[in-house]
């Protein structure tokens, strides 16, 4: 049996606030397997970042384990790439350096790492605008360049911080297709957080249902529909329905 | 699928370019110039209608007369160059040494709580009143007004640096470290260009206190320079002449701030996309 990429074990992670302690995760376990794409469904406020930010380093757990392929997590690292909300591009870089910039810190030389920033950007669709300065891309262009600016490291797993949820449907359904596509060729395991149902089942293999404070994993549900999927497709209403259902009985049970 | 190819330009390669003066601009200038022209006039009618004693309100022309005259006997052109010189020395020290000050307090708690709250205290100070201070440690020296010059910027550029460095967004820094910047690549590449929109405006406001600091610190003491000239001009009850060296004064720091602090500052804006977005060269 093959080990999982992704794997937390009875995690729980608590914030110091005004109002005293928060339990942001309770005791969350999951399992995330090579290649596979793993959606984490939550009302906002569930603890969802917080459990991006732990696989990606950026915050250590209290309790429980975080591995990826069977190693502790210790700091952020290149092998573990979020796509933040907001994009967090950096305005003073053009495009094409905004992609290259993990290769840049890694050492890569000019050349090579403008030829591989160049080839990243041709599968989001960006080729041409390689040169231009951020505020002169629409938001949704901004974010394929975030997703480039990842995939150009091939990252062991893709941590996605419900990236589209600033877009409208027409872009968002653009860039849906575009992460399939890339799924399709790249295979990177993916964990990819969001409050939208319908995104969650379109893109997920697997769905977990978060509940809120403290966070946990309620439900969890298989989406076998074919790829390339669309939001608007019946299967994925189908699961949306009955996730919906799910995300009710736990916001619910939480109040 | 795309998106809008809203902005389908040429490639471009340059790394800070500036907006080409346009129609708009140049009728900027031009109603400037008029308007100057207009309060010039005016000016100088009104001191020729003899309503007061000319020796209190010359005329603007008696003030080009004595701008004339000191430019002809060399007294001005020896009091900018030594006015603008120790300018660029003092500011060129003040502006590595806020720099360095700038970037500590931005990325170390414990400086910010307590240098930063000194340096923000001693921005207050008008950098002037270092000049006693300055006189009884270095004597009557050109060493006592580059102080007090060096004082003037500073703090302004320290302040500037280091609430540049903690307004940037934390997702930035988060991304960079993400994406493998640590030390001194984190510095250079996230922390120093994230936060030059603001340094640029520390930068500017500096060489303005630094511009004060000196003229101050020249009228109190000095033998030489722009402020020696002032109140060498007062000391001859010659107003033509204090006026003469005010507008030199003036000159000096438009001309600073148009050719290279302002320009500076809306191109870091227009790379950045801060600030306003159609950002005009000062005219």
């Amino acid at each position: 049996m093959t080990e999982p990429r992704v794997e937390l074990r009875q995690v729980s992670k608590t914030y110091d606030t005004q109002q005293g302690h928060t339990l942001a995760l309770r005791d969350v376990s999951l399992r995330v397997m090579p290649g596979e794409i793993v959606t984490i469904l939550g009302p906002s406020g569930c603890g969802k970042s917080t459990l991006l930010n732990l696989v990606a380093g950026f915050e250590p757990p209290e309790e429980g384990e975080v591995l990826i392929d069977g190693q502790p997590v210790e700091s952020p690292a290149p092998d573990r790439l979020v796509m933040f909300q907001e994009g967090a591009l950096f305005p003073w870089l053009r495009v094409h350096d905004n992609v290259a910039f993990g290769l840049r810190m890694q050492g890569v030389g000019k050349a090579e790492r403008r030829a591989q920033a160049m080839e990243q950007l041709k599968t989001v669709g960006l080729e041409q605008f390689s040169h231009h300065l951020l505020h002169e891309l629409s938001v949704g262009m901004r974010q394929r360049v975030a997703l480039a600016r990842a995939l150009v490291m091939h990252p062991r797993v893709l941590l996605m911080d419900e990236p589209f949820a600033a877009l409208d449907a027409q872009t968002r359904d653009g860039l849906h297709a575009t992460l399939q596509e890339l799924w399709a060729s790249a295979g990177t395991t993916t964990l990819f957080v969001t409050h939208n149902i319908r995104e969650a089942a379109c893109l997920g293999d697997r769905v977990l249902v978060m509940s809120p404070r403290p966070g946990t994993i309620v439900a969890e549900r298989e989406v076998h529909a074919e790829r390339p999927r669309h939001i608007e497709d019946d299967p994925v209403m189908q699961v949306a329905r009955s996730l919906r259902q799910e995300l009710h009985a736990a916001v619910e049970a939480a109040a | 699928m795309m998106g809008d190819p809203r902005h389908a330009q040429p490639l471009r390669r340059s790394t800070l370019r500036l907006p080409r003066p346009d129609r708009a601009w140049w009728k900027h200038l031009g109603a400037g110039v008029l308007f100057l022209l207009l309060l010039f006039g005016g000016w100088e009618a009104l001191a020729r209608m003899g309503f007061w004693p000319r020796y209190l309100v010359p005329a603007f022309t008696d003030v080009l007369r004595a701008l004339w005259g000191t430019a002809q006997s060399g007294g001005l052109v020896a009091g900018l160059a030594a006015s603008v010189m120790r300018l660029v020395l003092g500011y060129g020290i003040g502006l590595v040494l806020g720099l360095g000050l700038g970037l500590w307090m931005g990325r170390s708690r414990i400086a910010e709580s307590t240098l930063g709250s000194v340096a923000l205290g001693l921005q207050a100070l008008p950098s002037v009143a270092w000049l006693p201070l300055a006189l009884i440690w270095f004597g009557l020296s050109e060493t006592a007004i580059t102080f007090v010059v060096v004082m003037g910027t500073v703090f302004a550029i320290a302040v500037a640096t280091s609430t540049a460095i903690h307004q940037t967004p934390h997702t930035w820094e988060r991304a960079a470290r993400n994406l493998g910047a640590r030390g001194h690549a984190l510095l250079l590449h996230l922390t120093l260009p994230a936060a030059l929109p603001g340094i640029a405006m520390g930068m500017k406001q500096g060489w303005s206190f630094a511009w004060r600091s000196l003229i101050a610190a020249e009228m109190v003491y000095s033998t030489v320079g722009l402020g020696h000239l002032l109140m060498f001009g007062r000391e001859l009850n010659d107003l033509p002449l204090v006026m003469a060296v005010m507008l030199v004064i003036v000159a000096v720091g438009l001309a600073a701030d148009r050719l290279a602090f302002g320009r500076l500052e809306v191109a870091v804006q227009r790379r950045w996309g801060v600030g306003r977005r159609d950002a005009k060269l000062p005219a």
